[in-house]
């Protein structure tokens, strides 16, 4: 059985582009545009990785980590954004995320991150 | 007891005027001898001679006794004092004061002008970590060069993509690319780099708080008037003709003019000289002030924020104005205590606590997220006078002082933590966030 990854992320194009990318490597992806679903939809499927974008329409991906994270198997999380300070890492390290990366990101990079959470 | 300097002084405006020690001496009916003495401050003097001397010197007699310059020994003091590296000794202050005046005022000047770029440089920091357009135009961006990267990188990489998947890639290719271009435009043109000017200010807000920060907060022409016979509408009139930014006819210039019509009735209804002297002796109460001056503690708490300049020993105040939307009216920052721009402001500022209580005074200790305490003062109203029927108006200000230099009594509470805005406050444990810490 595949693995399962969910990108909540908004812009299309680049979570058109994720999913294409993670799907060659035999990933079962699904994509997420709005904030507010996120928590839901890792939940459904029972995501083995999340892919997760700071700015999001309706809710902060920070918020999203944090509320991901207090479920019993909380999946692992690579967090994507474009601000890359220091501070955004800091914060999304205490708030649990598991790889921090900024845009733009390079996909060989993407990929390994993702197999390497997915324990492929 | 320090060593009178008086005779320094005298001989300091001897030089400047070109006269000798004969010719001095002769014209006050002394010795040369005797005046060497003085000049030497060998021989203490006061009275008639002291009179004498100064008026030949074309002085004020005040400018040559020990008591002379009163503001600058403070403010040379002050200066060490924000400059924590200095190993200067703080008893030669007045020491150099008495015998190189000139120098001192130099030193006082430069550090003004530190102070100024300071608070220029937090104005420019403030409207990089604040500015919505800027924040996410560039998120816009970084986001729209992402799509373009990772699909770019695709097709050098993935040679067979399904044609359907192909022909995706390419549209969102030249979607992004248009989104890019669009992007970068309007930072450009937002920026003036398109047009070529240097002028940043992008909204007649903007120039005003350019305006107000290039003069300090204060307006010498409209506090002492060089002529008198001018009016306070004339002397405006001149301040604007004297700024290539302030066009006629312009938002700018009408936000900057209605400024400065406030500012010269501050003025007038607390005349600089009678205002500083009796909120000295008031400990800069603005209650009390209010009372004295027959004037709204909005007003006096405008005053008070205007006060700080070369040569005069007060606190430095910042004050921010704001509307029940949290929109500000106006904006004076501290080097350490940056206002944001566009009315994102901490929501536990006790600013925004004055709208519970209109017409209630407050004073609250808080503790800046720089790590700097201050205290603050709160104060709402109606911008309006009252009307059956008609909701109130409000407007909130807080005159805020680093608490070093603060001249009120705060009480026993615990400062309040506080920051800026969200977005670029480091609490990251606060119960009050509304937005995450995104800082570019």
């Amino acid at each position: 059985m595949s693995h399962r990854v969910l990108i909540v992320e908004d812009e299309p194009n680049i979570a058109d582009a994720l999913r294409f990318l993670l799907t060659l490597e035999g990933f079962d992806v699904t994509i997420e545009g709005d904030g507010a679903n996120a928590v839901h939809q890792a939940e459904t499927l029972r995501a083995d990785v999340v892919i997760l974008d700071v700015m999001l329409p309706n809710r902060s991906g920070f918020d999203i980590l944090r509320d991901l994270n207090t479920a019993p198997a909380a999946p692992p999380v690579l967090m994507l954004t474009a601000k890359g300070q220091a501070r955004d890492r800091e914060m999304a390290q205490q708030l649990g995320a598991t790889v921090f990366m900024t845009k733009p990101f390079s996909n060989a990079d993407v990929v390994s991150a993702v197999k390497r959470l997915a324990g492929t | 007891m320090p060593r009178s300097l008086s005779g320094s002084r005298i001989r300091e405006a001897r030089r400047r005027l070109g006269l000798t020690q004969a010719g001095l001496a002769k014209g006050v009916g002394i010795s040369p001898s005797y005046l060497n003495l003085i000049e030497h401050n060998r021989r203490r003097i006061g009275g008639a001679l002291l009179n004498a001397l100064a008026e030949a010197l074309e002085i004020r007699a005040t400018e040559l006794s020990d008591g002379g310059n009163p503001t600058i020994v403070p403010d040379l003091h002050a200066a060490l004092a924000e400059h924590p590296v200095a190993t200067a000794d703080p008893r030669t202050a007045e020491a150099l004061a008495g015998r190189f005046p000139d120098w001192a005022r130099l030193i006082l000047l430069q550090n003004q002008r530190i102070r100024d770029q300071q608070a220029v440089i937090a104005a420019l920091s403030d409207r990089l970590a604040h500015d919505p357009f800027l924040s996410e135009n560039v998120h816009a961006m970084l986001s729209h060069i992402t799509a373009i990267r990772s699909t770019a990188g695709i097709l050098s990489t993935v040679p067979d993509v399904p044609s359907d998947q192909l022909a995706r890639f390419y549209e969102g290719m030249v979607t992004e690319s248009e989104r890019l271009s669009t992007t970068a435009q309007a930072l450009a043109d937002y920026l003036g780099a398109a047009a070529g000017v240097t002028e940043t200010a992008a909204t007649p807000e903007e120039v005003l708080d350019h305006y107000l920060l290039g003069h300090g907060y204060h307006f010498d022409a409209l506090d002492q008037p060089a002529n008198p016979a001018q009016t306070p509408d004339q002397t405006i009139e001149s301040l604007l003709a004297e700024d290539p930014n302030l066009a006629p006819e312009t938002p700018a210039r009408a936000l900057v003019h209605a400024h400065l019509r406030q500012y010269a009735q501050d003025a007038a209804a607390m005349p600089l000289d009678a205002f500083v002297a009796v909120a000295r002796q008031v400990s800069f109460d603005p209650t009390v002030l209010a009372q004295h001056f027959d004037q709204s503690i909005t007003a006096v708490f405008r005053r008070l924020a205007s006060l700080h300049r070369p040569g005069l020993d007060v606190p430095r105040f910042g004050l921010i104005v704001v509307t029940v939307a949290g929109y500000p009216l106006l904006r004076q920052p501290l080097p350490s205590f940056p206002l944001p721009r566009h009315g994102n402001a901490c929501a536990l500022w006790p600013l925004f606590r004055g709208f519970a209580q209109p017409g209630t005074p407050m004073l609250n200790p808080i503790t800046h997220d720089s790590g700097e305490a201050f205290v603050t003062l709160t104060y709402a109203a109606s911008r309006q006078s009252p009307r059956f029927g008609v909701a109130p108006d409000l407007a909130a200000s807080m005159l805020f002082v680093a608490q070093a230099q603060s001249p009120f009594t705060v009480p026993h509470a615990a400062a309040s933590p506080v920051g800026t805005s969200c977005r670029i406050c480091t609490r990251s444990d606060c119960a009050a966030r509304a937005q995450a810490q995104l800082v570019l």
